[in-house]
């Protein structure tokens, strides 16, 4: 395990190499990884629940599941589709639990203005804020119809066929917008210079 | 691949990496990432762009209490664990415990070898012991054994050396009856009952000149323990008690008379019965009298 005065070669590292040392069974790996990305995942969680109790849950279940399944993760993958997809799947479990659907996306970010950011890493905040600037332009160059389904599809854990009841939209639609979508939003995070996402 | 297709399986990806597939459409996915890389590489590229979804939301710290709570469930779980190879800083420390934990696991089994050691040795001196002192009761109750049996033995020795001494004294004493009666020159001398009824009879062996004499009895019925046959001699003057007898249940007995002087001094023999203890001739009942 990690000892204390390994946190600042810890911070140094990238996901997929922290995510060795977890698999190794270094929590203090993992404790790097919670700081490093926990506060975007509890924002998902907020974000898809509503809530803060369930979204709690939600990023302590996604790491404690990251730290069970390291040895599943292949380093030669993208650590951060593969955390997120696990975030995700929570929530959407836990919407198919209650049975009830997100908030709206206006709602959504009422509820999170709502709740105060304790962020003390200045650097780790400000290239959150940079990267929150870059996709949130991306997103907004996007169509609004494209935008919508995009939005629906991750943040409100619905299927193309819901998506389509939802909005009364054909399914042919829907996929058409959500194919478009991303492949717009893909060439836009190329525009704006972003690669994969890293810490 | 027609445009459409083209449309229709980048649709089919869009959908996975945004998770949003119809599960009438996971099949077909499936089929399309086994047969074609090029698919499998843009559902990479697709799910990337997609993580960056999360960020178009504003980030929020989680309570401290979540990661309180999380290490600590790793906590829990790492002490459930087998220890995982070490790297890096980590290698002193995990060698150390391991070495420490072999250390340990040594001291505890030679401690419990030599507990089961000691044990077996106590159980061992124990079960000596118990056969010591059943052994030394054995041999307590042996020499108890041997005691009586030696105290009867040393009666039945005071007893046989009696008998001996006794015996001893009857052949003496049968050698002197054999002596008085085989020995050339004895004169015989007969005492007879004074009464008709009596069928009692005496013989007393002598010599001419000796003090002793031996007289047997025959016919004489046994007494009462309290009174006893008296031998007498007389000169005419004075009657001389020589001896006190009892006869056997046969009436048998035999006498020897040792005298004041030679026996031939005397003129008259006679046997009375008298108290045991008490020697009165004038008024006991003379039954055998003889003249020499």
């Amino acid at each position: 395990m990690a000892q204390p005065h390994d946190a600042a070669r810890l911070t140094r590292l990238s996901d997929e190499a922290l995510m060795e040392l977890v698999a190794a069974g270094d929590s203090a790996a993992l404790a790097q990884l919670y700081d490093r990305h926990a506060r975007v995942v509890y924002g998902l969680a907020l974000r898809m629940l509503g809530a803060a109790e369930p979204a709690e849950e939600v990023v302590q279940e996604t790491f404690w599941r990251i730290w069970k399944r390291a040895a599943t993760f292949q380093t030669s993958s993208s650590f951060l589709p593969w955390m997120f997809g696990i975030a995700r799947n929570l929530c959407i479990d836990e919407l198919r639990r209650r049975q009830v659907r997100p908030l709206t996306a206006s709602n959504g970010e009422e509820a999170l203005t709502n709740v105060p950011d304790q962020q003390q890493d200045v650097e780790q905040s400000t290239l959150e804020t940079e990267r929150r600037r870059l996709i949130t332009n991306a997103l907004a160059d996007l169509p609004p119809d494209q935008r919508e389904v995009i939005e629906l599809a991750y943040f409100g854990g619905l299927s193309q066929r819901e998506i389509a009841d939802q909005l009364q939209s054909p399914l042919g639609t829907i996929k058409t917008r959500i194919r478009l979508g991303l492949q717009k939003l893909k060439q836009a995070l190329l525009h704006y210079g972003i690669d994969a996402p890293d810490h | 691949m027609h445009d459409s297709d083209q449309e229709h399986e980048q649709a089919l990806l869009a959908a996975a990496a945004l998770g949003s597939l119809d599960p009438a459409d996971l099949a077909v996915l499936e089929q399309m990432l086994a047969s074609s890389p090029t698919a499998r590489a843009e559902l990479q590229q697709l799910r990337e762009t997609v993580a960056f979804l999360p960020y178009a939301v504003p980030p929020v710290s989680p309570p401290a209490h979540t990661r309180a709570q999380l290490m600590a469930r790793i906590a829990a779980d790492q002490a459930r664990r087998v220890p995982v190879a070490p790297t890096g800083t980590t290698r002193r420390v995990g060698w150390l415990m391991p070495a420490m934990l072999a250390v340990l696991a040594v001291v505890m089994v030679l401690l419990g070898s030599l507990t089961f050691s000691l044990q077996s040795q106590v159980a061992n001196l124990t079960a000596t012991n118990q056969e010591l002192l059943t052994a030394v009761q054995d041999l307590r109750q042996a020499i108890m054994v041997g005691e009586e049996q030696q105290a009867q033995l040393a009666a039945q020795l005071v007893r046989a050396e009696q008998q001996i001494a006794r015996l001893n004294e009857q052949i003496e004493h049968e050698r002197l009856l054999i002596s008085f009666v085989s020995a050339p020159g004895v004169a015989t001398r007969e005492l007879r009952p004074t009464r008709a009824d009596l069928t009692a009879r005496g013989e007393m062996y002598m010599y001419p000149g000796e003090s002793q004499a031996v007289v047997v009895f025959s016919g004489l019925p046994p007494l009462q323990p309290d009174r006893v046959y008296r031998f007498w001699l007389s000169d005419g003057v004075q009657r001389i008690a020589a001896g006190a007898f009892h006869v056997d249940s046969a009436g048998l007995a035999t006498l020897v008379v040792t005298a004041p002087r030679e026996v031939n001094a005397y003129t008259e023999v006679m046997v009375t019965i008298e108290p045991a203890h008490e020697s009165a001739p004038g008024e006991a009942e003379v039954i055998l009298t003889g003249t020499l």
